[in-house]
């Protein structure tokens, strides 16, 4: 392999250089391991630590159990959300007979809010009947006449349609409001009321209920109410009498108020006229009716 | 399993070991010693750190990238052979087996530190046509160079060369291994250590013949 001169003078010239030797520690370290792995039986004898590589596994199973921790969080919240519809749905159509109308704290901006507030409300406020209520909606009569039923099969924006629209009708139908609900006349509440009469032109009790709803409206379902209140016992019917109205709704003002008893006196519903105009001067003693619309209360003082 | 030889000790003691050791250490009596080894014999282990130490080191202080690797890689191959004593077989010479080690220890610790690097010292390419021009061109004899400055005019040609060339190169130098070994450790024909070893002496003898 080496034929010429030049190789061996090549040889002889890489031999000439500095060949370095391991520092001896090392030798003393390597002999150490190699008698210590004969003397102890010692299989195999472990290299130097390497940081990097130590680490890395660690790291890795911790990165991995938080990224599992994180993804069953966020599944257990969605299933909990999904877990309340049905149980959200179930109590928008079961009786409602506590104040459907939502409180001072309930005065919130977002429409959805407003609906969870008010159906968490119905469905967390049992009946009290030791409270004095008298209520004269027959939407909410009607409901507590009829036995808890599970919910309608619509989907869950026509039943939360449904459920604004029964809570807005309740509204007119002059409901007299505890000093509580007086008190929550707050500018959210006026922009509730306003994202409502955009969402609900129909705010007299004439308009038709919705599909989606088979709650009846106050004016449309005045015959099924009526079957209602005679299927009620009368015990209840009295009770129902004496109660309170439900709470209303901040943005029941008279003037509103008014105007849907005008509207029922315009479908000819002058019974219905009569009692709102009976609530409402419950609920607004101070409030004097216009003279056309005095006429309600004097018939309706008349035994 | 083989006893230890008590003819290896006439080859010196560890201060008197040569580069070359080799020539006078019988790859026979390496594998002895190792044999003796997995047998339980730790003063036979000293032995064999005693005749290869100088040659391994000394490839691995001119092959690895990074001076700083070579304690380590050092350490690393020595520690394997001690591992590895029970499943040790004399298929191969122990000095190819142990440059195999270190070659391979290299080279992992190449990919994990600097993976950019490892194509040089896996490249299967060895066409340079400097190289071929400078083998092929009649130098002045290299044995006219003397004094400390062929010296490191040498020591920096070969770290000029690539890895795989360097490697034929320290293999042949180092641990004086036929070209047939070379070619079994680096996994390469015969003909393509050979073309390498080729190269790089080339190139090496018109560095030397620049620096007279």
């Amino acid at each position: 392999m080496k034929p010429d001169d030049d190789d061996k003078a090549l040889s002889q010239a890489y031999a000439a250089l500095e060949h370095p030797l391991p520092p001896p520690a090392l030798d003393s370290a390597i002999l150490a391991a190699a008698r210590s792995a004969v003397q102890d039986g010692a299989k195999v004898i472990p290299f130097p630590a390497r940081p990097r590589r130590n680490w890395g596994v660690p790291l890795g199973l911790a990165a991995t159990v938080m990224l599992a921790l994180g993804i069953s969080l966020q599944l257990r919240d969605s299933e909990e959300t999904r877990l309340d519809e049905p149980m959200l749905a179930a109590e928008m159509s079961a009786p409602v007979a506590a104040p459907a109308a939502p409180s001072a704290d309930a005065a919130v901006s977002s429409k959805d809010e407003m609906k969870l507030e008010s159906a968490s409300t119905a469905a967390a406020t049992p009946p009290q009947p030791e409270e004095p209520v008298t209520s004269s909606a027959p939407a909410a009569r009607h409901r507590l006449a009829q036995p808890r039923q599970a919910a309608p099969a619509e989907t869950r924006p026509a039943m939360e349609a449904g459920l604004m629209e029964s809570a807005e009708q309740a509204a007119p139908a002059a409901l007299a409001a505890p000093e509580s609900a007086r008190e929550a006349e707050s500018p959210a509440g006026d922009a509730m009321s306003r994202q409502d009469k955009r969402s609900l032109p129909a705010l007299a009790p004439a308009a038709p209920a919705p599909q989606a709803m088979p709650a009846p409206a106050p004016a449309a379902a005045k015959p099924a109410a009526g079957r209602s209140q005679e299927q009620t016992a009368p015990a209840l019917r009295k009770m129902l009498e004496s109660m309170p109205p439900p709470a209303t709704k901040p943005d029941a003002t008279p003037e509103r108020w008014i105007t849907s008893i005008r509207q029922l006196l315009e479908v000819g519903k002058e019974d219905e006229a009569r009692r709102q105009a009976r609530l409402l001067q419950q609920r607004w003693p101070d409030h004097p009716l216009p003279k056309e619309l005095r006429y309600l209360l004097e018939d309706a003082s008349q035994p | 399993m083989e006893g230890y030889h008590p003819s290896v000790d006439s080859a010196g003691g560890e201060s008197g070991i040569p580069l070359h050791s080799p020539a006078m250490q019988p790859a026979h009596d390496d594998t002895a010693l190792m044999l003796a080894y997995a047998g339980g014999e730790a003063v036979a282990f000293e032995r064999l750190y005693a005749l290869h130490k100088a040659g391994l080191y000394g490839f691995l202080h001119r092959q690895s990238p990074r001076t700083a690797w070579v304690d380590d890689v050092f350490q690393e191959t020595w520690l394997a052979v001690v591992n590895a004593r029970h499943d040790y077989r004399p298929t191969a010479s122990f000095r190819t087996w142990l440059f195999g080690i270190a070659r391979n220890k290299l080279i992992d610790r190449i990919r994990l530190k600097e993976p950019a690097l490892l194509g040089d010292f896996l490249n299967e390419d060895d066409e340079d046509p400097l190289a071929r021009v400078a083998a092929d061109s009649r130098q002045e004899p290299a044995s006219r160079l003397a004094g400390k400055q062929a010296g490191q005019a040498l020591d920096t040609a070969l770290r000029a060369l690539p890895a795989v060339q360097r490697e034929v190169f320290l293999l042949r130098e180092q641990a004086d291994m036929s070209l047939e070994d070379i070619a079994a450790l680096t996994g390469v024909p015969m003909e393509t250590a050979k073309s390498r070893l080729r190269y790089a002496v080339a190139k090496l003898k018109a560095t030397l013949a620049g620096v007279s």
